[in-house]
């Protein structure tokens, strides 16, 4: 399965390395599923993803789904009962995701759980941050990856194959000012993903972390507007190494966490 | 009281006259069966009891328990079909709400756009009976209906929202049996299906059910349009350890359909035909487990339903004259019965159901009407739950 076609949904899709990742694996012939919040900025990333599967000829495709990840976990003030108009809440659930998802291209076998949110910007110190703020990261960072992973990997588990991938940062293990709430949703995903692989151990589902490092995308540049953007990885080329992943047997075990570096290193391997 | 076993029917009202004991008399006055309690709010997937039966025992175990005690090597097939947000309200072109409900998945066209068939039903909402509900309007041939969001059938305004959705247009109707089209992409009606369609439901719930409440926890393509509900029995950590106690679990995948369009003389014809997807490794999995004479175990009649409909027929059987599936996709009609019973399926996971359902009928191919009454006394002194999201019962070789 590993050496066939995948079929991929990613989260975050319509800029940077979500981008970058689904107009990749679309070249290289996997049928990918590019999901975002933002309808316009999507479509862009999904013609780029056409483009690039058309252009290679090896049977890629790309799709479009419309969802907001921080929705997926229930809020506080989750209605119980239908009410109109209350529907906005639920209406792209997790499970409505997975199903609209398998409607589209059938069995998902990989799942790249790339969007983050970073909190509100410029960054502030966990003094000051307020607490919503620090909750809307967690849901996005995590409960709601959480909760499309439970929706789709009872499927993997069945299946008796599966890939799950979390986009994590060195934010997670360095101790930066200013980072504490994207930083510990990173470590908390990070440590999520880790004992996920544990208990699916032997099931045939792989589960995996990769600190991408630093990319030039309009994260970083909200994140810390001075950077010489120059210096910075181009998401393509971290987006290459992570599908490089994809495209062999999985060449580390389940519940590894890349760093940037060993994700080069084992690029440098393949080559 | 326990109902010792081996009462038999002595003592106990036949099966067909259960549902009215309460309501009459009957010229030799015998015990009414006991009733069961429905569980009309879905709970969380593993979260209930099974009522086991086998030639020596009717008992209640776990879900937790299935591992250790089936027998070894039990072949365990579950249908993975997810369930579909198959209820959808549309808006005519007279100002009309009307509930349809997909009686499958929209299926491409070849000129492009879908073909989708579906069940109408008029003013009033799930909390009403099916059969009560208001009258379906005559359509003009190319009639057309907008996709709305949902409505609750009562006097409000309508809540139309200008998103790009495909125009449906009416081909064909009878009655309320409707087939329309639309055009566009395929993938746009489904993504206006996913925002505005809500789980089918019936007026014995108690309130709307939200789309990932009715999901099997290995769900995965959504072919269902109704919960294919033996699978809420097992979770993925049970799927783990039945397989590191040497069970084997494999999967197909049905369209499991409606089951009432509140139409008597559609009701008749149910079930409409359903899409199945046997895959080849599962073909395999069953033919060597029938050849090693390994109990075959389908969770629930919609799993065993799509493997009996791919069985290979009598002409073409093996030297030794054993039954064997070809693997495949297609569409039955198969309908199981005592008279009409399984060939490859030897023990069965399902629900709990009323005599006298057309549920009954399928589960008295594996259990005879003795140990199914027998079976509801133990259900009901240990206060088993009824219907799709209640507790399972298992039916075991030796329950005939």
């Amino acid at each position: 399965m590993s050496l066939g076609k995948r079929s991929v949904l990613i989260t975050g899709a319509s800029r940077g390395l979500g981008r970058a990742l689904a107009v990749n694996l679309a070249s290289a012939g996997h049928r990918v599923l590019l999901l975002a919040r933002q309808a316009e900025a999507l479509e862009a990333a999904v013609s780029a993803a056409k483009a690039a599967a058309l252009a290679s000829g090896l049977g890629g495709s790309a799709q479009p789904i419309v969802a907001d990840i921080g929705g997926f976990a229930p809020g506080r003030r989750e209605q119980e009962h239908f009410a109109p108009g209350r529907r906005e809440q639920e209406r792209h659930g997790a499970a409505r995701v997975a199903g609209l998802a398998q409607a589209l291209i059938g069995p998902i076998d990989t799942l790249i759980h790339n969007a983050s949110a970073l909190g509100v910007t410029p960054l502030q110190n966990l003094t000051e941050v307020s607490i919503e703020s620090v909750e809307q990261v967690y849901r996005v960072n995590v409960l709601g990856p959480l909760a499309l992973t439970q929706a789709l990997v009872g499927n993997f588990v069945l299946r008796g194959r599966g890939l799950v991938v979390g986009v994590s940062s060195d934010a997670a293990v360095e101790a930066y000012a200013g980072w504490g709430a994207y930083g510990s949703s990173k470590a908390a995903f990070d440590q999520l993903l880790r004992i996920l692989a544990a208990e699916l151990s032997g099931t045939g589902v792989d589960v995996l972390s990769v600190d991408p490092g630093e990319m030039d995308t309009d994260m970083h540049q909200a994140a810390l507007p001075d950077a010489d953007r120059s210096t910075l990885q181009r998401p393509e080329q971290v987006a290459a190494r992570i599908a490089g992943l994809l495209s062999s047997p999985l060449r580390v075990p389940s519940g590894t966490r890349l760093t940037a570096q060993a994700l080069a290193d084992l690029d440098l391997e393949a080559a | 009281m326990n109902a010792p076993l081996g009462l038999g029917s002595q003592g106990l009202v036949e099966p067909a006259s259960a549902q009215n004991a309460a309501s009459r008399r009957t010229p030799n006055p015998q015990p009414a069966l006991p009733t069961l309690e429905t569980q009309s709010t879905p709970r969380a997937p593993g979260d209930g009891r099974l009522l086991w039966l086998d030639a020596n025992s009717t008992e209640v175990i776990t879900p937790g328990q299935l591992a250790e005690r089936l027998p070894r090597g039990t072949l365990l097939v579950a249908n993975d079909a997810a369930t579909l947000p198959a209820a959808f309200w549309v808006r005519t072109a007279q100002g009309e709400f009307l509930e349809l409900r997909l009686t499958s998945l929209p299926e491409a066209i070849p000129d492009g756009g879908s073909r989708l068939r579906v069940v109408a039903l008029g003013k009033g909402s799930f909390r009403d009976q099916t059969e009560a509900r208001g009258p379906v309007p005559k359509l003009r041939p190319g009639a057309r209906l907008w996709l709305c969001p949902p409505h609750s059938g009562a006097d409000e305004s309508s809540q139309l929202v200008p998103l790009a959705v495909p125009a449906l247009r009416l081909q064909q109707q009878s009655g309320r049996l409707l087939t329309l089209t639309a055009s566009g992409a395929a993938p746009a009606l489904l993504a206006a299906l996913y925002s505005y369609g809500v789980p089918v439901q019936y007026s014995y719930t108690q309130r709307a059910y939200r789309l990932g409440e009715v999901q099997n926890a290995f769900a995965g393509r959504p072919w269902a349009v109704e919960p294919a509900s033996a699978g809420r029995h097992l979770t993925a950590c049970a799927l783990r350890s039945l397989r590191d106690a040497g069970h084997e679990v494999t999967l197909l995948t049905h369209a499991a359909g409606l089951s009432s369009t509140g139409d008597p003389e559609l009701d008749a014809q149910l079930p409409f035909p359903e899409r199945y997807d046997v895959p080849r490794a599962t073909a395999f999995a069953v033919n060597r487990a029938v050849a090693q004479g390994r109990l075959v175990l389908a969770v629930g009649t919609s799993t065993t339903r799509a493997l009996e409909s791919v069985v290979v027929g009598s002409k073409r059987l093996i030297a030794g004259g054993r039954p064997r599936l070809r693997s495949g996709s297609g569409m039955t009609e198969l309908l199981l019965s005592e008279s009409n019973p399984p060939r490859i399926v030897s023990g069965l996971l399902t629900g709990i159901h009323e005599a006298g359902t057309s549920h009954r009928m399928l589960t008295r191919a594996f259990a005879s009407d003795a140990r199914l009454q027998e079976a509801w006394l133990v259900a009901a002194q240990a206060g088993l739950l009824l219907h799709e999201f209640g507790d399972g019962m298992l039916i075991l070789p030796g329950a005939r």
